[in-house]
């Protein structure tokens, strides 16, 4: 009964409290705070997007770095303690987010039109524009193989990856459902769109099972750098992983490793920006000069990571430091696009926990002793 | 993981078997308690009755949405088609078009559904024409193609529906693989025999089982259950199981013969025991099934799966296309679901023979089959058709000379003379029909013989019709007669009027009129 008639009057005094220190300290507003992923990531972020718009707008920027999940945005919305303006996240959780209103939604016309005045509906590639989030760039789980494992031929099909009579030698698999279950049905012949369909069958699942326990000799990995040190130290001959490091191992490393792009698995990373965010303007502000048509291909000269836009796709030049071509090494080339596959998070969102109980009793009861 | 297998269980048995009592329910609101089928849209347009009920047909669409959502072993697009054939009657009725025009627009709802179903507007409009209008004329080809163009353009934009089966680059069949998949068309059309047979018979059993008919679909949903617990594969429209059929190594030789004939038997009880639904998808399923069975053989012998999914799509429209009597409209939805044109010549193939064999063997479809049972022959034609639906009711008159059998000679000779006849009919005190006299006849008589009442005159043999017979009978039997009239008599050979033989002429030049002008009318 006290508390009921006390939380008004509180909610009262604070905002009497509130007022005067907003007003008192105007520069606040004019300052943001991005929650990103560290790294070299965050590193060519900063050269491609957070020093130019610091020039241009006048606003200095912040940088906070996570390993994503939803936890931490989860308490801070629920304590009303929000230190970040935008978030970096990937589509899956910002769609998740989004159902559990931890993210403000953002207005229709916020991304800019391309340069020649295509609206950025028909700019961005299908599913880029959420009600909550714009995605940004495209990066994709892809295979890798050392160039001097299989003289004479090289994998250029995703079923090679299955394929261990043509081209012998351990293999490293991420310890995920996700790019396995799909590879596996591709290497049955399964076109791409009807993917997700036939997993969602008990017969699609086992055909799926069955396709990856007849490789022998799966090194499992978890840590994203382990697929890159274990076809280093010739451990694996093919491995599964992101396609940003292992170009990073390609180039500045000089790694003999190549890209097996068919079958790529596509994801997107976002912009959004959380419920209770600090300054709202600003964060729209800089969501929308992140994402011209301009800024993307920039950050393309420092990551290989694909433009959400067809218009920056069309304009990819250069490794800014290597001076090679990105449009090669980035997921959305068209060369490199020919078979990928678009990950369907809705699909995953619904089916997780099943999917991921069924892989590791299926696949880890007699696969433990090859665990890496 | 427990509780989930038992739900899966449970749901498995019990949604079958209560979605088998709803539509059991269903049916006894319908006319002769039995879903309305593509078969019923031929019947209207072949016979040029049109009019299709709109209960009728809501209420069927209705029973096939609740027969798919239970799971039932049956197909959606023969409840699309219907639907789209009745929505196309409901039309020409709001608009008070005639007979010719039902036939178009029931033809255009036909040709609108297939093409939004399939993605496929040309398959659509060769369907209309091939399965319901059996014939080509200018005049309703436009109005179909429109229909089928709007279906499409709705089905792409409206509801964004993807393609329905891709296949990603088939190879290049050796040319002496064409000779197998011709053979598979022949094995093909006794596949659809077999397949078409065992709805027919499930049919004829369900008639012997001692349980209400509105129970059957309900033990046919329990079954169904049953057996799925065991083979999911049968369940629905198995768009899942012909995707697998079609990928190499998915199905082990054994696994698919097993699944084909439980698949058989699943879409044989179902449709036999009432649930309402297509043959479409089920014998596409099949025939995928079978093709790949053939193909997985042709792979044992000779090694390597590269052509596997053309012995699939063989397989696949050598057993559908006979059973919708379809062979263009099945090599062209083959073409434009693929885009593929060496699986199309493949296909192509097989059909050259399935269709003649099948037809040879169990007729046109079994659509023709059923309505062959239903007494309704289309293997003659259209025109056979329309007189054996046109009745003789109309063309009954009493205008003749009717004579008590105890006539005197004279006096009849007379009061034909007045009546300006010269056929009499004898009809006794009770109303029965006795036979027929002739002017020149009773001339003759009345010459040469001791006779003086009719009832002693030599009978003149002369067939007599049954009110309830079709056109098409009394031009039969008026090739047996040389007369004014046939006489009509009922069951008890109670004299109810004659008909003349130049009425029958007349409506037999009507009726082929009609069908002239609306299938080589121009506009």
């Amino acid at each position: 009964m006290l508390a009921r008639r006390l939380i008004p009057g509180l909610l009262a005094g604070l905002l009497v409290l509130a007022t005067p220190i907003r007003a008192g300290v105007p520069d606040a507003a004019d300052s943001l705070t991005v929650l990103s992923w560290g790294g070299a990531y965050e590193h060519a972020q900063r050269l491609a997007l957070f020093t130019p718009f610091t020039e241009g707008h006048d606003i200095p920027v912040a940088v906070d770095s996570y390993n994503g999940g939803l936890t931490e945005l989860r308490q801070a919305v629920a304590e009303n303690d929000v230190p970040w303006d935008v978030l970096d996240m990937t589509r899956s959780e910002a769609m998740a987010a989004c159902e559990e209103g931890l993210l403000e939604p953002l207005p229709p016309e916020l991304a800019a039109p391309a340069p020649d005045g295509t609206p950025a509906s028909q700019d961005f590639l299908p599913g880029a524009l959420g009600r909550c989030f714009i995605s940004h760039s495209i990066f994709a789980t892809v295979v890798a193989y050392r160039r001097d494992a299989f003289p004479g031929e090289r994998p250029t099909r995703i079923a090679d990856l299955f394929d261990q009579q043509r081209f012998p030698g351990p293999r490293a698999l991420q310890r995920t459902p996700a790019a396995n279950l799909e590879w596996a049905l591709l290497a049955y012949r399964v076109p791409r769109e009807e993917l997700y369909r036939l997993l969602s069958t008990r017969r699609g699942l086992d055909l799926a099972f069955a396709r990856l326990q007849s490789i022998d000799n799966i090194h499992w990995w978890e840590a994203g750098e382990t697929p890159v040190r274990l076809l280093e130290e010739g451990q694996v001959v093919m491995a599964s992983g992101y396609n940003g490091r292992f170009f990073a191992a390609m180039v500045e490393r000089d790694l003999p490793i190549e890209i097996l792009w068919d079958g790529q698995l596509q994801e997107h990373e976002t912009w959004a920006i959380p419920r209770g965010a600090p300054n709202p303007e600003a964060a729209q502000t800089f969501i929308r000069f992140a994402t011209t048509s301009e800024r993307q291909v920039e950050l393309a000269r420092h990551i290989p990571y694909g433009p959400t836009r067809r218009s920056a796709a069309m304009q990819v030049t250069t490794h800014r430091d290597s001076g090679l071509d990105m449009r090669l090494h980035i997921p959305t080339h068209p060369i490199n696009a020919q078979g990928a596959v678009t990950k369907d998070e809705t699909w995953y969102a619904r089916t997780q926990e099943r999917i991921e109980a069924l892989f590791r009793e299926t696949l880890f009861r007699e696969a433990l002793t090859t665990q890496e | 993981m427990a509780a989930d297998t038992s739900l899966v269980i449970l749901a498995t048995l019990l949604v079958p078997t209560l979605g088998g009592l709803l539509v059991g329910q269903l049916h006894r609101g319908l006319p002769g308690g039995r879903p309305h089928t593509p078969a019923d849209a031929i019947a209207a347009v072949q016979t040029r009755r049109g009019r299709l009920p709109a209960q009728a047909g809501a209420l069927s669409a209705l029973s096939g949405l609740v027969s798919l959502g239970a799971g039932a072993s049956v197909g959606q697009y023969g409840p699309l088609v219907h639907l789209g054939a009745t929505l196309g009657s409901l039309i020409t009725r709001l608009l008070r078009l005639g007979r010719s025009e039902d036939n178009i627009t029931i033809a255009c709802g036909v040709a609108a559904a297939i093409a939004a179903a399939f993605n496929a507007p040309l398959a659509g409009i060769v369907f209309a024409h091939e399965v319901v209008l059996r014939h080509y004329a200018l005049r309703a080809f436009a109005p179909v193609a429109s229909a089928a163009i709007v279906g499409y353009v709705l089905a792409t934009q409206l509801l964004a529906q993807g393609t329905l089966f891709h296949i990603t680059e088939p190879g290049v069949p050796q040319p002496w693989e064409f000779a197998l998949f011709l053979a598979l068309g022949g094995l093909g059309a006794l596949v659809a025999g077999g397949y078409m047979h065992a709805i027919l018979a499930m049919g004829q059993l369900a008639k012997r089982l001692p349980l209400p008919t509105s129970l059957h679909p309900a033990l046919a949903g329990a079954l169904l259950g049953l057996t799925a617990l065991w083979v999911p594969d049968i369940l629905g429209m198995g768009q899942e199981t012909l995707r697998f059929a079609t990928l190499p190594g998915a199905y082990s030789g054994g696994e698919l013969l097993m699944v084909l004939l439980l698949k058989l038997a699943a879409t044989a009880l179902c449709l036999g025991l009432g649930f309402a639904g297509g043959v479409f998808s089920p014998a596409l399923v099949i025939g995928t099934l079978f093709g790949a069975l053939a193909g997985t053989l042709v792979a044992e012998l000779r090694g390597g799966q590269e052509t596997f999914i053309f012995y699939a799509v063989c397989g696949m429209v050598a057993v559908t296309a006979p059973v919708l009597g379809a062979p263009l409209t099945t090599l062209l939805i083959v073409f434009e679901l693929t885009g593929s044109y060496a699986l199309t010549t493949a296909a192509l193939a097989s059909v050259t023979l399935a269709n003649p064999l099948a037809a040879q063997l169990f007729g046109r479809s079994l659509f023709d089959i059923q309505l062959a049972r239903r007494g309704l022959d289309l293997s003659a034609g259209r025109s056979r058709a329309v007189l054996q639906e046109a009745r003789l009711t109309e063309l009954i008159s009493h205008d003749a000379v009717t004579l008590a059998p105890a006539t005197p000679l004279k006096a009849a000779i007379s009061r034909l003379s007045q009546a300006g006849h010269g056929e009499a009919y004898l009809v006794d005190d009770r109303g029965r029909y006795q036979g027929c006299v002739t002017l020149a006849g009773l001339e003759t008589l009345r010459e040469g013989s001791e006779a003086t009442t009719l009832a002693d005159c030599p009978e003149t043999p002369r067939p007599v019709l049954d009110p309830h017979a079709s056109l098409w009978e009394a031009m039969q039997q008026l090739q047996k007669v040389t007369g004014e009239a046939i006489a009509v008599v009922d069951d008890e050979r109670r004299f109810l009027g004659v008909a003349y033989e130049s009425s029958i002429a007349r409506a037999f030049l009507h009726h082929s009129d009609a069908l002239r002008r609306e299938e080589h009318g121009a506009g």
